[in-house]
């Protein structure tokens, strides 16, 4: 299968007054074409760092990507001109953001705000931008359309807000979607609708989607792949099946314990003992180890590598054979 | 918005009403006697009562109130004692004055310190930044008595290059383009002083608000899509960061005509605050009151305008 | 103003998200919010050179007994407008008085003018924003109408007539006191405003919906859990309008509407300079105060920026 996107070795660091904030240290992994990929971890583990690397949205300063290499569509982003990534940027990469309610321009109309990227990267003119626009609100599933193009963010609500950057990021039919906790911030009731959508709309216009979110029961319900982050590293690669019947990492496991679920006995809920740690003072060898009952005199020495254990199934764990749910 | 604004203006009038009150019961405490300065000093105790009653001065305050309010709803203030010649005739003169001075100012100010302030905020910590707010915390502190004496000190006394007060030069009775000229000449070192105290201020402002609006959300949704950098500061930040500015603006243009009080006397500029001055020092009450009802009325004009341009600026303002 | 308010209460809410950094730093340091105070205002090398010229300030008018020999009231006709001197840094004025003394004890007063000034400010201020945000309704809708009018008078005129027609009624010993209260009551509406968006913005807070629901009295929750979460955002407006009444006080002085002599104020130390004659040829007499104002204000505005970057949980 063609790989869409493929990150090799990021790295993006932070230069704070108080130090250097690995925020994300060393990450690969890789989209392939039509298809989900949900990357997991705790708020801090880097997974919103990485997704705004790949498009060069990192602040900077005092944020920097040192390393690493993001291939699309056989160009390397890191060093392709601003002007370069700017057409990118809306047109075959676009974003959903985690939190509806402010991530629409308050003084702007939803129309203008959608209309924006089209007139800009599909050519279009004022008029037919419009008539997109009302399609691709109509699309997302808005009623009156019409009337809606041309009301403001605050006359809507979150889960009308979310559809409204959904449609605003699809315009322009991008390749690939990244999905920054798309849900994060809805009604349950409403979080399911807007994933569905999304699923509907990756089939109908074969785009990919990075899904970003702490929520392992959407990672199991939208992706076909699953990459696990913990303090600015990849700590378990696998796909969805495989992760969820067969997890290997303490940390994986720690968070598949912590969801409960519906069907089986009802077993005792566990939690990962701890916080996620401090990026300034991150602990020597393995970072997880302080928080794992797994860990033994390698794992406070040594940091382990991304292995593969089995066919797909990549797992930095030193343990990682004896470890099972 | 046409409803919005009347509703605004009605609002104004109980406003208005209060302040009245509260400057006329000021202006009744006042010690002396109107009249000493009227009358005949040798006029006897039967002759001063005459004119007593005459003007109504025997009567209660709240009639004497109700006389004053109602008589100035049509525009008439009374006499000046030290002009002797009705309110409504002299103070027009120099809140023209005054205008010039200050709004011709406050125009240029504004123009450059936008900008300024604009990219002081997008280039946050440079080298531009570092300058524009030292020059910000020094035109704030600096009381604009003290540096108005410091231009003149330095322009008019040791350098001679403007004149030391004054709007026009006095014998000199030029006309047309020649007056214009003196006056300029007249108006420049009052206008350095005015340019920088609200050049200060408003830069420090707009770099605020810019600072503010420059790290929400919609900004990276913004560049997410691909604008352009300069899109998505003069379009989708700055739009934003007007709505405090145009704020400002509403509040700024009362506080000019106030602080005009001190600048004008710095520079014996004949406006509006040298005659309120002037009015303190020969008690003129008459003219003090009209002065106060004039500045009362500005700032809550100033107010109105900041609402109107609120509601222009802000989507989220109910206007009906 | 309704509509306007919206937008300000929302900015203040937006400032109001309560940060939980610490959780992560539990294995490292636990920082209290003062100790994360201090340590972000000791970053801002710029307030800290503010308050150390403040400190200097201060303490030379507190010291002013101690730092010259004379009195700042005696006349001394033997030496009148004398040029600056061994004995007389600064010269003397038109009766004799030594001006470096004058200037100094001038500063006591003029400092003191801002300082009360912004306590009456608080005090009116805070109470009347508390009891808006607090009980809302009725009594919210009342403060706020009255402080919108406070508001749309029109500051320095006002404060000008104000003076001119009490003040001529007092002793010049006592003016001082006139012009503390005319700022102080002036100026309090922003600060009501401020403190009612913040409790405004409290009151919906989980705690203080606890502390409700447990029945603990209003007159506990406003102490407790209101003031000390205000208490930071006060404090910076306060050093703010501290800036702002030493301000107002010297313009009131110079145009001679303020404090007046024989007590000395900075301000009206530089009333002598509306002569011509002094401006060109005495240059000692106008120019230290005015660099004493100048100086005072900016070494508060710069202290009151570096605590409110510092209180401000938004800012690094």
């Amino acid at each position: 299968m063609d790989k869409l996107l493929e990150v090799k070795d990021l790295k993006t660091y932070f230069y704070t007054d108080d130090g250097i904030v690995k925020a994300v240290d060393g990450v690969n992994f890789s989209v392939e074409s039509g298809k989900t990929i949900g990357i997991v971890g705790e708020s801090g583990c880097g997974k919103s760092i990485t997704a705004m690397s790949i498009l060069r949205l990192i602040p900077d300063p005092p944020g920097k990507i040192v390393n690493g290499e993001i291939f699309f569509n056989g160009k390397d982003l890191t060093k392709v001109s601003d002007e370069e990534i700017r057409h990118i940027r809306g047109n075959d990469i676009s974003m959903i953001f985690q939190e509806p309610m402010t991530s629409l321009n308050p003084v702007f109309t939803v129309g203008d705000q959608i209309m924006e990227a089209l007139i800009l990267h599909q050519k279009l003119s004022e008029e037919e931008a419009r008539k997109k626009a009302i399609q691709m609100i109509k699309l997302v599933g808005i009623p009156r359309a019409d009337k809606i193009v041309d009301e403001y963010p605050h006359q809507l609500s979150g889960g009308m807000r979310q559809r409204v950057m959904i449609a605003m990021a699809l315009s322009c039919q991008p390749k690939l979607l990244i999905a920054d906790e798309p849900t994060t911030a809805l009604d349950v009731t409403i979080q399911a609708q807007i994933l569905e959508l999304m699923n509907e709309l990756k089939n109908k216009l074969n785009t990919s989607i990075m899904l970003i979110t702490h929520d392992l029961g959407v990672v199991a319900e939208m992706s076909d792949h699953v990459i696990v982050m913990y303090s600015g590293k990849v700590v378990e690669d696998a796909p969805v099946e495989e992760l969820f019947k067969n997890p290997r990492h303490p940390y994986t496991i720690g968070l598949m314990n912590s969801i409960p679920s519906l069907i089986g006995e009802g077993k005792r809920l566990e939690s990962i003992k701890g916080a996620v740690p401090n990026p300034l003072y991150l602990p020597k060898g393995c970072y997880f180890h302080p928080r794992c009952k797994f860990a033994t005199d390698e794992c406070r020495n040594g940091q382990p590598e991304l292995r593969e254990i089995a066919s797909g199934h990549k797992v930095s764990c030193f343990r990682a054979e004896e470890v099972g749910r | 918005m046409f409803k919005y604004i009347v509703r605004r203006i009605l609002n104004l009038i109980p406003v208005l009403l209060i302040i009245s009150i509260l400057i006329f019961g000021i202006i009744k405490m006042a010690p002396g006697d109107p009249l000493s300065t009227r009358l005949d000093p040798k006029s006897t105790v039967e002759q001063r009562n005459a004119e007593r009653e005459k003007l109504g001065l025997n009567d209660p305050v709240p009639v004497q109130y109700w006389r004053w309010l109602s008589k100035s709803i049509r525009g008439d203030f009374g006499e000046s004692i030290t002009y002797r010649q009705p309110v409504k005739d002299v103070v027009p003169g120099f809140i023209w004055n005054t205008f010039l001075l200050n709004v011709v100012v406050y125009i240029i100010a504004f123009l450059i310190s936008i900008p300024i302030g604009v990219i002081c905020a997008v280039k946050q910590y440079s080298k531009t930044d570092n300058f524009w707010t030292i020059f910000s915390i020094i035109g704030i502190s600096m009381p604009s008595f003290f540096f108005g004496l410091l231009l003149i000190y330095f322009f008019a006394v040791k350098l001679n290059w403007f004149p030391i007060n004054g709007m026009i030069t006095p014998g000199k009775n030029a006309v047309g383009f020649a007056r214009a000229k003196d006056i300029l000449h007249h108006m420049f070192l009052p206008a350095i002083v005015l340019t920088i105290g609200s050049m200060a201020s408003l830069v420090r402002y707009t770099r605020t608000s810019m600072l503010e609006v420059i790290n929400q959300d919609y900004i990276r949704t913004a560049r997410s899509k691909g604008l352009r950098e300069k899109v998505v500061i003069y379009r989708h930040a700055f739009r934003n960061a007007l709505i405090p500015i145009v704020t400002i603006i509403g509040f700024t243009i009362p506080s000019l005509f106030s602080g005009a009080v001190i600048l004008e006397t710095v520079f014996v500029w004949p406006g509006i605050g040298n005659v309120m001055m002037e009015s303190i020092t020969a008690r003129d009450y008459n003219m003090m009151m009209a002065l106060n009802m004039f500045f009362a009325l500005l700032t809550l004009l100033g107010n109105l305008l900041a609402d109107i341009g609120y509601a222009l600026v802000d989507p989220r303002i109910k206007v009906d | 103003m309704e509509g306007g308010e919206q937008v300000t209460e929302k900015n203040l809410e937006i400032e109001k998200k309560p940060v939980n950094m610490n959780n992560n730093e539990a294995e490292q340091e636990i920082l209290s919010p003062w100790k994360m105070f201090v340590r972000k205002f000791k970053k801002n090398k710029v307030s800290i050179v503010g308050l150390i010229i403040l400190i200097i300030m201060i303490l030379s008018a507190l010291l002013a007994p101690i730092l010259t020999p004379y009195d700042p009231y005696e006349m001394d006709y033997s030496k009148i407008n004398e040029p600056p001197s061994k004995e007389h840094w600064l010269g003397t004025d038109e009766v004799g008085r030594d001006y470096l003394t004058r200037i100094l004890y001038g500063g006591r007063v003029s400092m003191k003018v801002g300082l009360f000034a912004v306590i009456i400010e608080i005090i009116i201020g805070a109470l009347i924003g508390g009891l808006a945000g607090y009980y809302g309704g009725w009594v919210d809708n009342i403060l706020m109408r009255f402080s919108e009018i406070v508001m749309s008078f029109p500051f320095l005129p006002l404060a000008i007539t104000i003076s001119a027609v009490i003040g001529t009624k007092v002793e010049p010993q006592r003016r001082m006191y006139i012009v503390m209260m005319i700022i102080g009551f002036l100026s309090w509406p922003g600060l009501a405003r401020m403190v009612r968006g913040q409790i405004l913005s409290l009151r919906e807070q989980e705690f203080v919906q606890a502390a409700r629901a447990l029945g603990i009295r209003d007159s506990k929750i406003i102490l407790r859990h209101l003031i000390p979460n205000t208490v930071g955002y006060i404090i910076v407006s306060a050093t703010l309008g501290m800036a702002g009444a030493i301000m107002s006080e010297s313009g009131l002085s110079f145009l001679g509407l303020g404090v007046t002599p024989p007590t000395p104020t900075w301000g009206n130390l530089i009333q002598n300079a509306r002569e011509v004659y002094i401006l060109r040829n005495r240059m000692w007499l106008w120019l230290p105060p005015g660099v004493c104002i100048f100086l005072a204000v900016m070494s508060i505005n710069l202290l009151g920026d570096g605590l409110r970057d510092a209180i401000d949980p938004k800012s690094k």
